[in-house]
């Protein structure tokens, strides 16, 4: 059970135009948009927005992994997106955000959803991961950073 | 008649599905064991519980997808030693993730001799008692009533 085996380039964005939490959230989960494992992009995105309003998941150091289990979503997806200037996220060390996986579940896959969130969150408190993700060029760099710190990390 | 409210727990520690699985395991360091934790909404309705049970799911390994598709394969051995887990799960996994929000409760004005039964009916040793509206009010577990006739008949 890897990160890299949902996280594809096509759902990278290196540089989010957005610069609130909520148009974050909005601008990443679009890529899900007709997507076959995203059944309703507007129930999946208000999902999201009610697990925020539950408690930030602006876990600090600069990430935070928005998400929710939602019927929504069947199976699981995963999609990035980077601030260049950092977002507020109201996170818990009250920094910006530049880092930020959006995920969702399906509401049965509870435990998928909290495998993928244990080897995503392992990465994440990895600072050299971070770096990785911080000055990757294109998707690319991205996706092949993950799977490089996913190899480190076994 | 005793009911269910002479001899229940009326000072319960109930958490929000907005608590964190750090802040709720917290509360409970000092336990002897993790109890039937009620969980409420803004208005002190019963919303939810969260049993060890559910604590243990979090160590269940994710099926893979060829075993989803196998009917009689619904849940997967626990794993709590190799379990990967991090610091950020404490934060990221609340109690709305693993609570149950099908659940069995007592009514306060319940006769203690039929809340036995169904506490013995459904193989639980504590269940939360709601009032009106769903109100949380209290818990009573198989002990309550067993201290209670132990009590009446003088030996405690």
């Amino acid at each position: 059970m890897k990160v890299s085996d949902y996280l594809t380039q096509e759902h990278c964005i290196m540089n989010l135009k957005s610069k609130t939490k909520e148009e974050a959230i909005k601008e990443i989960a679009s890529l899900f948009s007709g997507s076959a494992e995203v059944t309703d992009l507007g129930g999946f995105i208000e999902d999201i927005f009610e697990r925020e309003n539950l408690g930030s998941t602006g876990i600090g150091q600069g990430v935070a992994i928005p998400h929710s289990r939602t019927k929504a979503v069947k199976n699981f997806v995963i999609a990035f997106g980077r601030s260049l200037e950092g977002i507020d996220f109201s996170a818990l060390d009250g920094e910006k955000v530049n880092l930020i996986f959006l995920m969702g579940t399906s509401e049965e896959d509870l435990n998928l959803y909290l495998r993928l969130l244990a080897e995503l969150s392992k990465l994440l408190m990895n600072s050299e991961f971070r770096k990785a993700l911080t000055q990757a060029q294109s998707a690319k760099d991205v996706v092949e950073a993950i799977r490089r710190f996913e190899g480190y990390n076994k | 008649m005793v009911k269910v409210e002479d001899i229940m727990a009326k000072d319960v520690i109930s958490v929000k599905r907005s608590t964190s699985l750090k802040d709720m395991l917290g509360r409970f360091k000092n336990f002897h064991t993790f109890p039937v934790v009620p969980v409420v909404d803004d208005a002190d309705a019963l919303c939810g519980i969260v049993r060890l049970d559910n604590i243990i799911d979090i160590f269940r390994p994710a099926p893979s997808k060829i075993l989803k598709t196998i009917p009689f394969i619904d849940t997967m051995e626990e794993n709590l030693f190799d379990a990967e887990l991090t610091p950020y799960m404490g934060i990221l996994i609340l109690v709305e993730d693993i609570m149950e929000d099908k659940f069995i409760t007592l009514p306060n004005d319940m006769d203690i001799q039929k809340a036995y039964s169904k506490l013995k009916r459904h193989g639980r040793k504590q269940l939360p008692v709601v009032g009106q509206d769903n109100k949380l009010v209290g818990i009573i577990g198989t002990f309550d009533i067993v201290w209670h006739i132990f009590h009446n008949s003088g030996v405690v």
